[in-house]
Order: C-alpha cells, then sequence, then structure tokens
C-alpha cells in the first residue's frame, strides 16, 4: 500500500509539505505534475487535478527506494500552506487508486520495517519532534542518533561473547579449551550487570528531564512568596496584596531556566487559621514541600521570628532568603542571603544562586539518559537474569545468559510483537 | 525388472538406519551397496557418541533405530562426557571395535525382515517426466524400480583423496568415487558445494610406548546407549592421551606449504570443529601443544586411532612429526592420514521430509547433504528413510521439530539454513536444551515413532512400561511432603518457611539424591537407573522446563503460520534486495522457518507480517 499524508501543521502557513511513501510514489508524482522529475532534485512543477485545472506549484522531491526515510519511494510535495489547496490536492490524493491516508507514525514505522532505523531511534525520533526544551532535545537526538544504539549493541555484543565462551565450555569440554572459563564468564557478566545498573540510574535524570524541576516557596503569610513568583516567572501570576492570607491556593509557574523546565510552586502562607479552605491549602502546600528539588525559605526582614511555625528542613539544594531589607531588622537571623524585591536589592544575586542549584540537580550525570519505560522494562529483565548468573551449572547459566540477550536485543528490534510497535508507533503524529 | 517399495544407495551409517527404518515401516526395502563387506564401515574415528551426538544415538534409539543397539554390542569403552555438568549437556559415549560393528550391522540388516541387501553400483537413476524417480540403473546393466529412493553416498559423489601431492579419486581409501551420480543429480539443477574432511595416521599399537601416557578407563559402570540393551558384553579397554610438542608443531610449520590444501589442490571447506593438525598449528599458533587422543580400534586390532592429528600433508613428513609426539618415537604407520574432498548438495535443496524439492521420489541423507558424523548421518538415514516407505505405503510422515528433539533441530538447520561447512550437532545448537535430555529421548519421541508405525512391538511394550512408572513415580515424588521443621532437625539446611517440601522439591537442591529421600522416607523404592535419572533431571530443572514449555508453545505458534507459496517477495516494499532474492530462492513454509534463514532480520519479518496481514484484509 503507498500511504500519503500531511507531514506539516495543519492550517495556513508559508510552506506545507504533503508525503507520499510506497511503490506508487513515482506514479503519483507523474499523475499529479505530468512530469518524471530527477531523483534528489527539487523541481517545481504545476500541480494538477483530475479535470487538468492547476491546483498549485509546487516543489517536488523524488526519493528513490534507499535514499528515503522510509526505506521506499517516497515523493514530496511542498505546496504553499493554504487550506484550500491543502484539501484539494489531499482530495486528489485519495482519488489515485492503491493509495490511502496515512496511520498516525506510519512513515517511521516503515523506516524501522525496513531497517533504516531501530526502535531506540524511533523512540527518540518522537521525543524529538516533541521536545520543548533545549536538553530535552540533546536527549532526544541521543536516542535518535547512534550513542544509546550503541550501547545496547555493544551489551550485545558482549553477551554474545560471553555465550560463545560458554557454549564452548559445554560443547568441547572433551577437547583442548582453557580451563578458567567459568570465571571470564562471570566476569563479562558482572561487568554488563554494572553498566546497564548504572544507565539505569540515569533514568531519574530522565525524569527531571521531562517533568522539570520543582521549586517550593515557603515561608510566613506575608511574606512576599508571591512578589517572588512573579519576580522569577518574569509576569503576575499571584495578586500581591498587603493582606495576608492572599494566597490560598498553589499557585504554579512554568519557566525554562538552562534549558531545563522549572516548575516554581507558591505555596499558601503558613498562619494558624480557621478557614476550611485555607487549611486544605496548607495542607496540600506540604505535600508539595515534599515533592520540591529546591525549597525556598522567605521571611520579613522586619519581623523578630521571620520562620516562626515554618516547618524548616534545610537540605543542600534548598535556599534561605530574607526578603524586605527595605524595613528595619528586627531578627538575628543568619539566611544564605537578603533580598528586597520592593527595590529588587540583590535580587539578581538570588537568582544566580537559584540557577546554580537547578544547575547541579540537572548536571548530576551528563551523556544519555534512560528515558523509556520499554527500554527500562528490558533493561530490568536482563540485569535481574543477569543477577540469577550463580553457581557453576553452564547449561543454566546459558539460560539466563541468552534470555537477558534476548532482553536487550528486544530493545532495539522488537519482531513480531504487533502490540508494542503498535505502542511506539501511535505516539507519532499523521505524517511522520 | 526387480521391483521394490524403497531403495536405499549406500550402505554406510545413513544407509543402513535408513534401510532399517524403511522395513521397520512394512516397506519392502533394497539396500544397494558397492561392497557387502564395507556395511557399517567406520571411517573415520572408532567411536560412537559424545556431546549432542550421544543425544542423537538415543533419539534414534527412541525411534527404534540400530546405531544404539550395534554401538552397545561393539562397544569397548564407554564414557559419559560432561558427567561434572548437569544432566541435560551429559553425553554417553563409547569406543567402538570396527570389526565388531560392521560385523553386528551386517547381521541385523541381513536378518532385518523385508529388506534385501544387493551388491552392485549404481550408475544412474531411472527418471520419468523429467522429475520423477522411478528406480536406479547399475552397473551391470540390472534395474531396479521403487515408488521411492533413498541416496547416501557419503563422500562418494566426485570424491578425491589427496594426501601431500598426490590426488587419486576415491569416495574412502581403495573405494572408487561414484561419478554417474553426481551428474544424474546435476541435470536437476541442484546447487552442490564442496567439503572437505581429514583423517590421520592409523598406528601400530605394538609400537607405542604407553608406559609414560597418561591413562584414561571408561566408567565404572558403563551407561548404554539403548534402552533395549540390558549390558555391556565385551572387555574394556582404555585409551592414552599424548601431546603434540615444540618439534611437532616446528615440523608442520616448516613444511605446512607441502599440506595438500596448500597445493591449491582442495578447494572445499572443511570443519572448523574439527581441523587437521596443520590448521590447528596455523590458526592457533600461541599454542604449543595439542592434545590427542589414543584410541584402541578393536579387541582384537593391533591398531591404535590418534585423535587429533588428522593431516593431508606428504607421507614422509607425517612419519617425521608424529615422531616427535611422546610415546609415539619409535611408531610404526600402517596408513598414512589424509583429506577428501566430496561433493555435497546443498540441503535448502530438500524439505523437512528430507525429500528433493525439485524432483520427485528422491530422498537425500547423510553426508552427501553437507554434515560429518556418524550419528549425523543415521540420524538423517532414519528420518529419510521413514519417510521414503511412508509415501510408498501412504502412510503418516516423520516429522520432527526443534522442541521434540536433536534429530529435529539438525534437520531444521539443514533445511533452513543450509550449511557452510561440514555440518555437526552440539547441543548449543538447540533452544530447548533443558528439556532435549539423552535421559528422556524415549519419552519424547517413542509415541510419535508409534503413532507412524515405525516402533516394534518389543520396544513398543517396554516403552509402555516404563511411561506408566515414569507417572506413577513422579505422582508418589509430588505427594510425599515434609515440613521444613522435621526436615532441618534430620539434618537438611531448608528456609523455615512453614511451606511443606515434596520428595520432588527436596531432590532439586544440588546435594540431594534419590537415594538422600530415604532419609525421610525410609521405604521409597528402588528405582531403575534410566528412571531415577529422568527424575532427577527433572526435578533439578523444573522451574526452567516449565519456562521452556512456554517458548516451545510459542514457537509451535509461529510453525503454524503459513506463508503462501505464491507469495511474491519482490511486491513486499521495503524489503532489501538481498533478503528478497534469498526468501524467493527458499520458500519458506512459515514464519517461523523465515525467522531461522540466516541474514533475515526481524524488521524483516514484520514487513512480510504486515504483507500477509494486507492480503488478508484485502
Amino acid at each position: 500500500m503507498t500511504i500519503y499524508a500531511l507531514s506539516t501543521v495543519p492550517g495556513k502557513s508559508g510552506v506545507a509539505i504533503i508525503r507520499v511513501s510506497g511503490k506508487l510514489a513515482k506514479k503519483t508524482i507523474k499523475i499529479l505534475t505530468k512530469k518524471n522529475t530527477k531523483p534528489r532534485n527539487a523541481t517545481l512543477c504545476k500541480i494538477y487535478d483530475n479535470k487538468n485545472k492547476i491546483i498549485d506549484e509546487a516543489v517536488v522531491i523524488y526519493y528513490e527506494n534507499d535514499k528515503s526515510f522510509t526505506g521506499e519511494p517516497v515523493a514530496e510535495f511542498q505546496t504553499h500552506g493554504s487550506l484550500s489547496v491543502l484539501s484539494k490536492l489531499l482530495d486528489e490524493l485519495s482519488l489515485i487508486k492503491g493509495l490511502r491516508q496515512a496511520e498516525p507514525g506510519e512513515f517511521t514505522k516503515k523506516a524501522y520495517l525496513s531497517g533504516k532505523i531501530n526502535l531506540v531511534q524511533a523512540e527518540g525520533l518522537a521525543d524529538l519532534i516533541d521536545s520543548e526544551t533545549e536538553k530535552q532535545r540533546e536527549q532526544a537526538l541521543l536516542h535518535y542518533g547512534s550513542e544509546v544504539t550503541d550501547k545496547y549493541l555493544r551489551w550485545s555484543e558482549q553477551l554474545k561473547t560471553s555465550l560463545a565462551l560458554i557454549e564452548a565450555s559445554i560443547d568441547f569440554s572433551d577437547e583442548d579449551i582453557p580451563k578458567n572459563l567459568l570465571r571470564d564468564i562471570k566476569g563479562i557478566s558482572s561487568k554488563i550487570k554494572k553498566e546497564m545498573s548504572k544507565f539505569l540510574e540515569t533514568e531519574k535524570n530522565a525524569h527531571i528531564l521531562k517533568d522539570g524541576i520543582k521549586i517550593a516557596i515557603i515561608g510566613k503569610t506575608n511574606s512576599g512568596k508571591s512578589s517572588l513568583i512573579n519576580y522569577l516567572s518574569r509576569e503576575k501570576i499571584s495578586i500581591v496584596s498587603h493582606k495576608p492570607g492572599t494566597t490560598r491556593d498553589i499557585l504554579r509557574s512554568q519557566r525554562i531556566f538552562l534549558g531545563i523546565p522549572v516548575t516554581i510552586i507558591d505555596t499558601a502562607g503558613i498562619r494558624n487559621s480557621q478557614d476550611a479552605i485555607e487549611k486544605e491549602g496548607l495542607e496540600m502546600a506540604k505535600k508539595e514541600q515534599k515533592l520540591a528539588h529546591i525549597k525556598v525559605y522567605l521571611g520579613s526582614n522586619n519581623e523578630k521570628n521571620p520562620f516562626q511555625g515554618v516547618d524548616m528542613d534545610v537540605s543542600d539544594n534548598d535556599i534561605v532568603v530574607i526578603n524586605k531589607t527595605d524595613l528595619k531588622k528586627k531578627h538575628n537571623f543568619s539566611p544564605n542571603i537578603s533580598i528586597s524585591l520592593k527595590d529588587n536589592r540583590k535580587v539578581s544575586l538570588f537568582e544566580k544562586k537559584l540557577e546554580k542549584k537547578i544547575k547541579n540537580i540537572a548536571s548530576t550525570n551528563t551523556g544519555a539518559f534512560l528515558t523509556k519505560k520499554r527500554q527500562k522494562t528490558h533493561l530490568i529483565k536482563a540485569i535481574e537474569l543477569l543477577d540469577m548468573i550463580d553457581g557453576s551449572d553452564l547449561e543454566i547459566i546459558s539460560l539466563h545468559t541468552r534470555e537477558a540477550l534476548k532482553n536487550i536485543d528486544s530493545i532495539t528490534t522488537e519482531t513480531d510483537n504487533e502490540e508494542v510497535l503498535g505502542i511506539i508507533f501511535s505516539k507519532f503524529c499523521i505524517g511522520k | 525388472m526387480v521391483k521394490y517399495d524403497v531403495i536405499i544407495i549406500g550402505g554406510g551409517h545413513a544407509g543402513c538406519e535408513a534401510a532399517a527404518a524403511s522395513a521397520r515401516m512394512g516397506a519392502k526395502t533394497a539396500l544397494i551397496t558397492n561392497k557387502i563387506e564395507t556395511i557399517g564401515a567406520l571411517s573415520c574415528n572408532p567411536a560412537m557418541g559424545g556431546i549432542g551426538k550421544g543425544h542423537l544415538i538415543r533419539e534414534i534409539d527412541a525411534l527404534d533405530g540400530i546405531i544404539g543397539r550395534i554401538s552397545d554390542l561393539s562397544g569397548i569403552h564407554f564414557q559419559v562426557l560432561n558427567k561434572r555438568k548437569g544432566p541435560a549437556v551429559q553425553g554417553p559415549r563409547a569406543q567402538i571395535d570396527r570389526e565388531l560393528y560392521s560385523k553386528h550391522m551386517k547381521n541385523e540388516l541381513i536378518n532385518t525382515p523385508l529388506l534385501d541387501i544387493i551388491e552392485n553400483s549404481v550408475q544412474n537413476l531411472i527418471i520419468k517426466q523429467g522429475k520423477n524417480i522411478k528406480g536406479v540403473i547399475c552397473e551391470d546393466g540390472l534395474e531396479v524400480f521403487a515408488l521411492s529412493t533413498v541416496l547416501t553416498t557419503g563422500t562418494f559423489l566426485n570424491g578425491v583423496i589427496h594426501c601431500g601431492k598426490k590426488t587419486t579419486p576415491g569416495g574412502r581409501i581403495g573405494e572408487p568415487p561414484s561419478t554417474g551420480l553426481s551428474q544424474a543429480l546435476k541435470s536437476f539443477g541442484l546447487n552442490l558445494g564442496r567439503l572437505k574432511t581429514g583423517t590421520p595416521a592409523r598406528l601400530f599399537s605394538s609400537s607405542i610406548d604407553f608406559s609414560l601416557l597418561e591413562k584414561q578407563d571408561g566408567d565404572k559402570i558403563p551407561e548404554t546407549f539403548s534402552y533395549l540393551s540390558s549390558e555391556i558384553v565385551n572387555d574394556q579397554l582404555p585409551c592414552y592421551i599424548t601431546r603434540t610438542t615444540k618439534e611437532t608443531h616446528r615440523i608442520i610449520k616448516k613444511n605446512i606449504l607441502k599440506s595438500s590444501i596448500n597445493y591449491g589442490n582442495i578447494s572445499g571447506i572443511g570443519p572448523r570443529y574439527c581441523p587437521s593438525v596443520e590448521d590447528k598449528v596455523e590458526r592457533f599458533s600461541d599454542k604449543n601443544s595439542h592434545q590427542i587422543f589414543l584410541e584402541p580400534e578393536g579387541l582384537n586390532s593391533q591398531l591404535v586411532y590418534p585423535n587429533g592429528i588428522s593431516t593431508s600433508l606428504p607421507e614422509k613428513i607425517q612419519d617425521e612429526f608424529i615422531k616427535t609426539i611422546p610415546g609415539l618415537e619409535n611408531v610404526k604407520i600402517e596408513k598414512y592420514g589424509y583429506a577428501i574432498e566430496y561433493d555435497y548438495i546443498d540441503p535448502r535443496e530438500l524439505n523437512h521430509c528430507l525429500e528433493l524439492k525439485k524432483t520427485k521420489g528422491l530422498w537425500l541423507a547423510g553426508q552427501i547433504n553437507g554434515t560429518t558424523g556418524y550419528e549425523e548421518a543415521a540420524a538423517q538415514g532414519l528420518i529419510a528413510g521413514t519417510n521414503a516407505a511412508s509415501k510408498s505405503l501412504n502412510k503418516q510422515k516423520l516429522l520432527l521439530d526443534r522442541a521434540d528433539g536433536y534429530i529435529g533441530v539438525l534437520i531444521d538447520d539443514l533445511v533452513v539454513k543450509g550449511v557452510s561447512e561440514p555440518y555437526r550437532m552440539f547441543t548449543s545448537r538447540s533452544e530447548y536444551r533443558l528439556s532435549l535430555r539423552a535421559d528422556n529421548a524415549d519419552e519424547r519421541l517413542t509415541d510419535i515413532g508409534i503413532k507412524v508405525g515405525l516402533i516394534s512391538r518389543k520396544r513398543q511394550n517396554l516403552w509402555r512400561k516404563k511411561k506408566k512408572k515414569l507417572s506413577v513415580i513422579r505422582k508418589n515424588l509430588k505427594d510425599l511432603k515434609i515440613s521444613p521443621n522435621l526436615a532441618n532437625k534430620k539434618g537438611l539446611k531448608i528456609n523455615l518457611d512453614g511451606k511443606k517440601r515434596s520428595a520432588f522439591e527436596l531432590l532439586s537442591y544440588p546435594e540431594i539424591g534419590y537415594n538422600d529421600l530415604r532419609i525421610f522416607w525410609p521405604n521409597l523404592e528402588d528405582l531403575p537407573y534410566q528412571i531415577e535419572k529422568t527424575i532427577c533431571a527433572e526435578a533439578l530443572y523444573d522451574r526452567y522446563l516449565i519456562r521452556q514449555q512456554l517458548d516451545i508453545e510459542k514457537f509451535r505458534k509461529d510453525e503454524t503460520k503459513k506463508i503462501n507459496p505464491n507469495i511474491n517477495y519482490k511486491s513486499i516494499v521495503g524489503l532489501s534486495n538481498e533478503n528478497k532474492e534469498k526468501l524467493t530462492k527458499l520458500r519458506p513454509e512459515t514464519l517461523g522457518h523465515a525467522q531461522r534463514i540466516d541474514g533475515i532480520t526481524p524488521a524483516a519479518i514484520g514487513l512480510i507480517i504486515s504483507h500477509l496481514k494486507n492480503k488478508q484484509r484485502a
């Protein structure tokens, strides 16, 4: 079957691209343009409908079998991004016998099936398309490129080497083979296991990458929490007033710091209150505090006890801040920094400190992270199997090693598990 | 005009087993051989079985074949290999008295009902309508007709013997090759290849000084190959172990260019697993010594077979290097080593019954299909002989898959993957090794054999008794239970988790054997040795066997997914040209087969699956 779809965002745009992949790609160009275009050459063509009327003028590119993304002949029509042109052209395509509209991710699935990319790369490609931050894009590229694939292929090769040693010890035991093979075999698998476990740990970095870093701002009522979040998010998302208890709900603000999505959470101020809604807000605030990667404790300069009633649990990643240095100091507290949000005193310094904390958390690990649950499941299984290698029963060691190998190989290539393939490729949009 | 149901050409290990199987099936069978005298000849080493190979013999025996029984009658040194490893990878092996083997084999075949042995040389096949084989024409003009013909000509197809610079046409030393059949086979448009194998010099045992060599005795309690053999009949002889020396390697290296292969005489590919001594010296140049087994050729034989130094070096050099080996300083050589090169037929030309796909009525078995080894040959002989008879008699086929046994693995590997070097069986070739053990061959295969009509009354009765006994014992051992508390009191350290353990579960502890169970259940009955072995292996592997069973089910499901024989692979877009060509040529019958073809990637399988699905939808 030859498939087609609009590969750019539907709607008005400068240029829109419609892709056709399959045996009939070349014929489709001929039908629509009445021309045979040279492969991999951008050719300006008139596009005709079936009544010989011009639909649009477009740049048409034909890719042969092995030169295209899908591994099949592909035709690309770069038309004007007009709703009417697109709908007319898609109609015309639907009239050509043997063509049908592509399902989500079908182009990528074809690329996988023809061996152009493996599953890790397909997943990376999906992430690349979805990526919003610089870090996400970097990670996605590590998966779409060869970095992560090479890791899995290397483990696969090493497990195969180990298997060869195991099988030699079994099948050639009556012949001249080295004596200490069992030690070598165990050495190899424990080394691979260590590497796998290490990669498994990078998953927490992946969480940060996806969901970002959470910063909770905690303090007594009227300590300036809302002002701080407004400042940090560069917009007014919190109502600021002198009246204590103005913020009863949890307010969130998203911002990208250093390519990492950061969620800043403004919690309800802490005070004794009988107000039911306010009480619930306080409960939620406590929960958020626990989940936060960074806690910013905020107190007022003009109070004798700026953090009275605040449950302080200050770790290395947290910052204790005294606000309102424009007012008279009444406490003996030594914070990490004193600022005034009112006249922006030392506020940018505070921001620098915060960025440093964010950087600390995000950059504990560089390189590729484990970002996919599917890969994680196989990896955990493989580690479990290698963990079971014990004793000296080579036929059992072989069984576990083979099974571990199968799991690692499934990460890059899943043969007949339609369900898994379905899940991976349906994550794409139509046209990819 | 002579008429039979089945003709077997060749009296080697494939031919003998094929003839016996065909006759057991009830087919009137003719075994045609160049020389009755050489029936059952062991042309290479005087041994049967081993790891993988021993499994094959047990399976042939489970299908009522003869190789196991004849080996038991002729064995002079029995040893189970891998005894210190798990039961799944243990393989029975024996040194065989050449003379006795050949004598007992002839005796067996002569006394087989429905089987005639004809001494003649087959010159050509009688072919009707282009591709129907109707029989054979012999050298003296004798025509023999049959609906089915099994060809087991071993290394005799265009065989050439090499020793140094000397080359002589021949199938075995002193016997002419068959060239006429090669021509006939070529006319079918079959894909032929060339392989080589070698054999070492034979030594006079009286000229060997065994006094300083390591002696290796057989097992104290010898294990037979066949369930029908109740005991070992012959006296047992030891083997001796010696090694090549630095001087041996020096001489071989100096003269390596004089080896036949380096004269450019040999183009065939030799087995990687059993290389010639010159190959070993060259390829493993970091090793300065290789092991040699000195194996007795028989009770009354004066000869010794030095296993490990097969060679095609000139005679003078053989004399020189062999004398540098400890114990062989004054050795006298009876016959020099040589290499033999022969045609084989690409086994991918065969279906799983071992019948050629391009003709009708012709089966191939043994070395002609690119294998090496007596056991591999006999296993194919059994399958080809049985199916040839089935076809003539219009009976059910005998098809074994990879989960049934090593025979299934062997045939599937041959017909799906083909060979690039002489194919030898290893346990690592099986995906289901823990299930395919030498001890349970009958449980896996005898009932299948009964169904196709291959099993004699005698064995049927013995097997039914054993089967019943096995099921009773299994149930008993699973019913007997003990609490961990009590077990600990009796000295067995197990987790005090309150969970009762059955006697069967206790057997899975490596330190507990069947006899140890008597500590807890003093009245436990004595078990026949074979049954005890099977039960203990099952207990040991229990949890893995359950997992393996799931794999087997999945595998069998793929085997049922038939691929339309008219599928047009060229029309599958995305499939690489190489894969298209391969699949078009080999035409796998099921998705399972397709997956096992070399170079067919999982992604390619995915494409075939979606192609098949689209066709269904359309």
